[in-house]
C-alpha cells in the first residue's frame, strides 16, 4: 500500500507529460518549436522508469528502466540538438546566422 | 603508456558493468563471456580513439555548474506546457526565437572542441533550449528558445564555458 | 487488466499524431514526429512489461531506445544531405 501512491503519483505524470508532447506535435505550426516537445516526452519516460523501480525496487527489471529511462533523457538531448541543426540545414541550407535573419549577439 | 592502459581498464570495467546489468547473472561461464565480450568492445573503442577523428578533453572543473541546466529542466517543462496551452488559445505560425551569445572559445585543439561539444550539450539538457551550434567564423554560440528570455548567459551557456 | 495496461493502451493510442503527421508533414516534421514516436515506444514497452508482468520486453525497450537513437541520428543526417 505504501509504494502505490507514488507509483500511481509517477506512472500518471509521466504518460501525461507524454501525451502532451504528443499534442504539442500537432498544435505547434513550425518544426523546430515541435522539437522542443522531445525533452518532456524523455522526461516522461524516465518518470515511467522510475515508477518502475519503485515497485519492483533494485531489481533486474528495475535497474534495466532506470537505464533505459536515463539513456532516453541523454540521447534526447543529443538527438535534439543534432535534429535542430539538420533542419535548418535541410530548409536553408547552413545552420548558422544567414544574412536575412535579424539575430542579435549578446555580450557576456 | 600507463594512461592509455588506466583508460583502457576503465572502458573495459563500464562496459563489462553493463554485461552485468543487462544479463544480471553471476554464474562462472556468464562472468566469463561478459569479460571477453567487454574485452573485444574495449579494443574497438581504442581502435577507433587511435584514429583521432574528433580529439575532445573535458575538464572535472568545467562540469561543476552542471547542476544549473538539471535545474531547469522541470521549469522548462512549466513553460513548455504554458506555451502549449497559449498556442491552443491563438494559433501562431511560430513561437520560438533564436538567439545568439558572444562564444569565445573556437580554437581547433581538444580543449576547444571539448567545451564546444559540453556547451552544445549542457545547453540543449532543459527543453526550453535547444542549440544548435556554436559558429566558429562569427563566434557565437546559436540556440532556439521556444519561449525566449532569462539571462543569455545563464540560459544559452549554462557552464560557462565560452 | 491493471493500470500499467492502460497506461499502455494510452500511450499507444498518442502514437496517432506522430502517425499523422508523418504522412502529412514535410520530411522535417515526419523526422521529428519519428523520434518522439521512438520514446513513446520505448515508454509503451515498459509499461507493457511491467502490465504483464514480463521481463523480456524490459530488453526489448533497452534495444529499442539505443536503435531509436542511432535511427535519429541517421535520419538527421541524411536530411542534411537533402536525400
Amino acid at each position: 500500500m505504501t509504494r502505490e501512491l507514488p507509483v500511481a503519483i509517477l506512472l500518471v505524470a509521466g504518460v501525461t507529460l507524454i501525451v502532451l508532447s504528443a499534442l504539442a506535435i500537432l498544435v505547434m505550426r513550425n518544426t523546430l518549436d515541435r522539437l522542443h516537445y522531445l525533452g518532456p516526452a524523455s522526461l516522461g519516460t524516465l518518470l515511467v522508469a522510475i515508477a518502475i523501480l519503485v515497485e519492483e525496487s533494485f531489481s533486474l527489471i528495475g535497474d534495466k528502466a532506470l537505464a533505459v529511462g536515463v539513456f532516453a533523457v541523454l540521447s534526447g538531448v543529443v538527438l535534439n540538438h543534432v535534429t535542430a541543426r539538420a533542419v535548418r540545414v535541410h530548409e536553408l541550407g547552413g545552420w548558422g546566422i544567414q544574412n536575412d535573419e535579424q539575430v542579435e549577439v549578446e555580450e557576456r | 603508456m600507463a594512461r592509455s592502459l588506466a583508460v583502457a581498464l576503465i572502458i573495459w570495467a563500464g562496459l563489462a558493468g553493463v554485461w552485468m546489468l543487462l544479463v544480471d547473472n553471476e554464474s562462472l561461464p556468464e562472468l566469463v563471456l561478459g569479460a571477453g565480450v567487454a574485452l573485444i568492445a574495449t579494443v574497438a573503442v581504442q581502435l577507433v580513439r587511435a584514429q583521432h577523428v574528433a580529439d575532445a578533453r573535458i575538464r572535472s572543473s568545467w562540469i561543476r555548474r552542471l547542476w544549473r541546466p538539471l535545474a531547469r529542466m522541470p521549469l522548462d517543462v512549466g513553460v513548455l506546457i504554458v506555451e502549449l496551452v497559449r498556442q491552443l488559445r491563438q494559433r501562431r505560425p511560430e513561437r520560438g526565437q533564436l538567439r545568439a551569445l558572444r562564444f569565445r572559445a573556437v580554437d581547433q585543439d581538444a580543449d576547444g572542441r571539448g567545451r564546444r561539444a559540453l556547451a552544445e550539450l549542457a545547453g540543449s539538457l532543459a527543453p526550453n533550449t535547444i542549440v544548435v551550434g556554436v559558429d566558429r567564423r562569427r563566434r557565437v554560440i546559436l540556440v532556439h528558445q521556444l519561449r525566449p528570455g532569462g539571462e543569455g548567459e545563464r540560459t544559452l551557456d549554462p557552464l560557462e564555458l565560452g | 487488466m491493471n493500470e500499467w495496461l492502460v497506461a499502455a493502451t494510452v500511450l499507444i493510442v498518442a502514437l496517432g499524431p506522430c502517425l499523422g503527421l508523418c504522412f502529412a508533414g514535410r520530411p522535417v516534421d515526419g523526422l521529428v514526429a519519428l523520434e518522439l514516436s521512438g520514446v513513446i515506444t520505448t515508454a509503451a514497452l515498459l509499461v507493457l512489461a511491467e502490465g504483464f508482468h514480463r521481463q523480456p520486453f524490459v530488453d526489448l525497450a533497452v534495444v529499442f531506445v539505443v536503435l531509436n537513437f542511432a535511427g535519429g541520428l541517421t535520419f538527421a543526417r541524411m536530411l542534411e544531405r537533402r536525400l
